[in-house]
């Protein structure tokens, strides 16, 4: 199918590769189908809204700067999710490019688990204090190495 | 109570703050309601990508 979006113009998409997020996200509750969208040598997904233009956000594996990331996912999230096992689930987080970019960040407090296997994903919020909603990843980006002191500083 | 299995207790009154337990069952998520608003607030601001500087930043 044809579909509008926001940074890339008319695309054709493939239905079959349409992740459904039931609940929504919050924010935006109210828009349920998403496309991955990869760009070649990036280190960045977006997920574009299929029924409207917006949103669409840029995600990140947050393993890239964050190793060990392991979010506690309680069972009626693995429902949602059409699973019983963890191993089917993939996590991004949602990135913030703001004006400032040196101020960008992603939020590992609320990682979209997704399972790719059924196309479904959601947003899930973490009980686990590590994981800030507000981690500053401009430094880790540009190839400095983790920077714990810019999350910190930055607030 | 709220329905059958969720159950709110005050913990403690100390001046004019209150501590509340919520006990409810493991398949029940449980967070604040500002916890959610803040998360649809970065959701928000994700949504107003700053592209120039994030081109920038892939090269």
């Amino acid at each position: 199918m044809l579909i509008e979006t926001k940074h890339f113009g008319q695309l054709e998409i493939e239905e079959k590769e349409i992740i459904d997020f039931p609940e929504g996200i919050p924010g935006f509750p109210e828009i349920h189908r998403y496309i991955p969208l990869e760009e070649k040598d990036s280190p960045f997904l977006w997920l574009q809204a299929v029924d409207n233009i917006e949103p669409c956000f840029v995600l990140i594996n947050p393993e890239t700067f964050y190793p060990n990331y392991v979010p506690y996912i309680d069972e009626s999230t693995l429902s949602i999710l059409r699973t019983k096992d963890k191993a089917d689930l993939v996590y991004y987080t949602i990135v913030v490019v703001p004006e400032d970019f040196k101020k960008m960040r992603t939020n590992l407090q609320a990682p979209l688990a997704i399972n790719f296997l059924e196309k479904v994903g959601k947003q899930v919020i973490l009980n686990q204090p590590e994981y800030q909603l507000r981690y500053y990843i401009f430094q880790e980006l540009q190839g400095g190495g983790i920077d714990a002191s810019a999350n910190q500083e930055v607030k | 109570m709220i329905g059958d299995n969720v159950e709110i207790t005050v913990v403690e009154v100390k001046g004019d703050q209150v501590k509340l337990g919520i006990s409810a069952p493991k398949e029940v998520s449980v967070y604040r309601r500002e916890v959610y608003l803040a998360i649809g607030e970065e959701n928000r601001e994700a949504a107003k990508i700053n592209l120039a500087a994030l081109k920038m930043l892939k090269k």
